[in-house]
């Protein structure tokens, strides 16, 4: 088996056992993926100044699927990667596949269509932790820790940085062999203060994602966390003595004004999850198995794509199954055009498979997910002032300027994403956001978050336009299928979404 | 029905795998303790001595088999089988520098280039623990060899149920059914410098049916299921699926001015208005853990980051209802939270975290232990016991001990619980929850499938949102328990709103 051609690959060291798979899955008839992960990463923790952990954590192994020429299929993982175990796991893996015929197992002959991805290494480039300068990132923590402090008299602040540096190495038995590296960072405070009056705590996040350190050590990057620190601080501090949105504005006539980490949200919770091709057969997005291709599902102006961006915290190149990841309009003006459809289940969702297969870690199974999920909207009204310093009232005014809302018209402001959840198969979704602020006052008003929900297609339609550039940095987790990759995704500044019944705030 | 077949040579062969990786590593730590004494010779010149450590280290094997809508053990599902070996250690350097890390299966191999790596990781911890000694470490049941025919590859008791389970519900008109099953085996050691040399093997056993993501239910243990429960599980989603289908209505209390708006108020004094919503123990249990538990862990306690501070723990300060109490338990058997000591080396056992309603310990590791002058905890779930009503000592499958008998006889079930309610809803199913800050008590969640329950009988199903504060939830003296024999936590039903969202 030929070598991947750049030395700085740590998997590059498992050729032998990636052989050995290879060549007794083909001595027992049946066609294999293997995939190697050789992952480091390290994290460092402080709470009030307070150095409270730095740990290091390595993780390697290989994850195997077998098809047998029926396509009965298995899955099996080991820790252990050298040539004696591969063979042991592929034999393990035919047997258990082969136990599948039995019974009513559905067959999947996917992979013996496969064309062959060839021999290719991908770098990103990013530095790796052998680079990475930890005195160095302690300090920076420790004064990032300090500095959030100050934003406030009573805030209590922990501080956490994770870096992991990922290679991965996926061989097939129609001679694909493709390497690539996965570097993410994440720098993030959890920020509690304590009201004055209520005595109530409100925790709120400000966090920094990429690639490597520079996150920390570039002077944009770490101004941008700042400013996020600073508004959060503030915010949080606000929170702790506002009220609850009253009952009277949780939907019903109120035209919503979204930010763009909770137009990932929308986009990711509402509608990603039910574009992937392996829920089709009871997705909102499919008819009998096949998704709505064609439909005209949004406005005209609306176009929903997710593709893996180098140096982003969703970064990913190669598919679980070693295919090269496709950028997808998965909506074009409105209309549904494509899925995130996997090797196994496009064809069955009538969708071109777009390697799309992620896994968390090399003992998970592949499923069709995003990476980077972006709404982009046509014709957006310019707003060049730098998100994070734009407040509400500039917000409101900016609005009533090009028409989006008039004064005194029913319109809330939901900012800042705190997760979400979706039902594929009933069209529901939910996320949350850190705080609300009512628009239709003269002096916007703060309110404590409430849940955001809806149905998928009610709130596709509604999307009625967008301010300002996109930002694409909108970093997150996905848990689907029990297996936590991470994700991002956008949108321009801010998305306007016209009032709707199936549009509900939840309120008192 | 269920094989009871024994086999002990794959838990031998595990057991003998781990022996030797746990002898070379304690001759490892063992040298690493003593000086280097000749510089040249040795790979870790230069280090200083490590005075302390402990480590855990599992071995495990699992196997499992799904029907991902209605395909049963197909690529998305497939017979799957999962090896690892790891875990975790914390050293302690003659400087008193410590390092906490990970442990893999080339740990060993690679020891000397290892103890370079953490030494360059170490780092000065304020407070951090010293090496517990050795102490009494309680049994408690854990291992049930008729799982391990599974766990070495057996995957027919996995194909029989699962195709039970969608004949049956498909038969009673179920369109899409999904469903897992798991077996495992796992043998740990843990160690430390101080004499601790402990090892124990565990294994696990579950399984669970969801029928058209509407309603489900299932079995998880760490022994195999007994004779007849696959039937009362599938049993109750053929009883409980037909509700589900119903579209309902439902008048929240909001939206009845006659009988007055709801109010959650933030201020335990000011019970609640609203609606009565009855929360089944799956979801009261997400509660109890996103809102009571998340304020009890003592690194949070002790940092502020909780609603509870240090001197509420030491004045034993009042926060919830005095028949409540919240106990962390990790003695019963055949549980999945049952452990004989945690990783630290503190002995298993059975702790009030809330007694009678009043903080009594946050769930606290050794260094959080030294922080707030309260001995550490053990390790183990957490469950509701309720005065009058204490919780039961493991599900239906354990029995009651006799001093509790008559107290448990007086339970009020869950099926009581409902026919008590003329005007509320059933929630099973909540979307939302993980985004809640669980700091201040309040939520504001979305409940898709709630079930309308109108005389105690159920009309259909609705999609409401629930707005309140668990905390008062807590207080408020309405707020009554349900059990279901086969929950280890009660249902709640309490007062709350909830906005229907048509």
């Amino acid at each position: 088996m030929p070598e991947p051609r750049n030395e700085k690959f740590r998997v590059a060291e498992y050729s032998e056992t990636l052989a050995a798979i290879l060549r007794r899955a083909d001595e027992l008839g049946v066609y294999a993926i293997a995939r190697v992960q050789d992952s480091q990463s390290r994290s460092l923790s402080l709470s009030n100044g307070r150095l409270e952990t730095i740990s290091q954590a390595m993780l390697a192994g290989v994850g195997l699927q077998v098809f047998t020429q029926e396509g009965f299929t298995s899955f099996i993982c080991s820790d252990e990667i050298n040539p004696a175990i591969g063979r042991e796991l592929v034999e393990t893996a035919a047997s258990m596949a082969h136990s599948g015929s039995g019974f009513a197992t559905r067959p999947s002959r996917a992979v013996f269509d496969l064309t062959p991805d060839g021999v290719a290494t991908y770098w990103s480039g990013y530095k790796s932790l052998d680079e990475t300068d930890y005195p160095e990132l302690v300090k920076q923590m420790t004064e990032a820790n300090e500095a959030a402090r100050r934003y406030g008299s009573h805030l209590v602040v922990r501080t956490q940085l994770s870096l992991t540096d990922t290679h991965w190495r996926i061989v097939r038995s129609d001679g694909t062999d493709l390497s690539f590296d996965q570097p993410t960072s994440l720098a993030s405070h959890t920020i509690t203060a304590i009201g004055s009056a209520s005595r109530l705590p409100v925790n709120l996040g400000a966090t920094i994602s990429g690639a490597d350190d520079s996150i920390l050590l570039q002077p944009a990057s770490r101004n941008l966390w700042e400013l996020r620190t600073r508004n959060a601080a503030h915010l949080a501090t606000a929170l702790t003595d506002a009220p609850l949105l009253p009952a009277s504005h949780s939907n019903r006539g109120y035209k919503l004004i979204l930010d763009y980490a909770l137009a990932k949200g929308l986009a990711h919770e509402a509608f990603g999850h039910a574009s992937e091709s392996d829920v089709m057969a009871t997705s909102v997005l499919g008819d009998h198995g096949k998704m709505r291709l064609g439909e005209q599902l949004g406005p005209d102006t609306v176009t929903i794509t997710d593709g893996s961006i180098l140096g982003d915290y969703a970064y990913q190149p190669i598919s679980a199954c070693g295919k090269p990841r496709q950028t997808v309009n998965i909506m074009e003006e409105g209309r549904l055009v494509a899925g995130l459809a996997d090797l196994f289940s496009a064809e069955k969702a009538g969708l071109v498979a777009s390697g799309a297969e992620r896994v968390e870690s090399y003992r998970h199974l592949p499923l069709p997910r995003m990476s980077n999920i972006r709404i982009t909207l046509k014709d957006p009204a310019p707003f060049d002032r730098p998100f994070e310093e734009i407040t509400p009232l500039e917000l409101q005014a900016r609005l009533i300027e090009i028409g989006y809302i008039k004064e005194g018209e029913p319109c809330l402001y939901l900012a800042g994403y705190n997760g979400g959840q979706v039902m594929p198969k009933e069209g529901d979704f939910v996320f949350n956001c850190a705080a609300i602020y009512d628009l239709s006052l003269a002096q916007p008003k703060l309110y404590q978050p409430a849940i955001f929900s809806g149905k998928i297609l009610s709130v596709l339609q509604s999307i009625q336009g967008g301010l300002g550039p996109l930002h694409l940095d909108a970093q997150g987790h996905c848990g689907k299928g029990g297996q936590n990759v991470p994700s991002s995704g956008g949108s321009h500044s801010f998305i306007v979404i016209a009032p709707n019944e199936q549009i509900f705030v939840g309120g008192r | 029905m269920l094989s009871n077949k024994s086999s002990s040579d794959f838990l031998n062969r595990q057991q003998n795998r781990i022996h030797a990786y746990v002898d070379q590593l304690l001759a490892l730590l063992v040298q690493a303790e003593r000086p280097a004494e000749r510089p040249a010779e040795r790979p870790r010149a230069g280090l200083p001595r490590l005075k302390g450590w402990r480590f855990t280290l599992s071995i495990g094997r699992s196997l499992s088999l799904s029907i991902v809508d209605n395909e049963l053990g197909d690529v998305y599902g497939p017979p799957t089988a999962r090896d690892s070996l790891g875990g975790g250690i914390y050293l302690i350097w003659e400087d008193d520098r410590r390092t906490s890390t990970t442990l893999d299966r080339y740990t060993v191999m690679n020891f000397e280039q290892c103890l370079k790596e953490w030494r360059a990781l170490s780092f000065t911890e304020l407070y951090g623990p010293d090496i517990l000694a050795p102490g009494i470490y309680p049994e408690v049941a854990m291992l049930d060899e008729a799982i391990l025919p599974l766990v070495e590859g057996d995957t027919t008791l996995f194909y029989r149920i699962l195709s039970q389970g969608q004949r049956e519900l498909q038969a009673n008109g179920a369109l899409f059914v999904d469903a897992s099953t798991n077996a495992s085996l796992t043998t740990s050691y843990i160690c430390n410098s101080k004499g601790l040399n402990l090892s124990y093997s565990s294994t696990g056993f579950s399984f669970s049916f969801f029928a058209d993501s509407l309603y489900g239910n299932g079995y998880s243990k760490r022994r195999l299921c007994p004779e007849g429960e696959v039937e009362v599980v599938l049993d109750d989603i053929k009883t409980m699926l037909p509700f589900f289908k119903q579209e309902g209505q439902f008048v929240s209390r909001a939206d009845r001015p006659a009988l007055g708006t709801a109010s959650p108020s933030d201020h335990p004094a000011e019970p609640p208005v609203g609606d009565s919503v009855l929360l089944g123990s799956n979801v009261a249990v997400s509660f109890v853990s996103t809102f009571l538990l998340s304020n009890l862990y003592g690194s949070r306690v002790v940092n502020g980051q909780a609603a509870f501070e240090k001197g509420d723990f030491l004045a034993k300060k009042a926060v919830i209802r005095e028949d409540i109490s919240l106990m962390l338990d990790s003695l019963r058997p055949y549980e999945f939270s049952a452990g004989r000591l945690t990783g630290e080396g503190v002995p298993g056992g059975r702790v009030a975290l809330i007694e009678k309603g009043r903080l009594n310990t946050p769930i606290l590791d050794l260094k959080y232990a030294n922080l707030m002058g309260l001995p550490p905890t053990p390790a183990g779930s957490v469950y509701m016991e309720i005065a009058n009503q204490p919780s039961p000592d493991g599900a239906v499958s354990h029995s009651v001990p006799s001093h509790m008998a008559e107290a448990v006889s007086q339970r009020k079930s869950l099926p009581e619980l409902i026919r008590q309610v003329d005007h509320g809803l059933l929630v099973y199913v909540l979307m939302g929850m993980h985004t809640q800050d669980g700091t201040s008590g309040r939520y504001s969640v979305s409940a898709p499938r709630s079930l309308v329950i109108g005389q105690g009988e159920f009309k259909g199903v609705v999609k409401t949102t629930l707005t309140g504060n668990f905390f008062d939830n807590l207080n408020d003296p309405r707020t009554t328990f349900g059990w279901d024999p086969r929950e280890d936590n009660p249902a709640m039903l309490i007062q709350c709103q909830a906005s229907t969202a048509q």
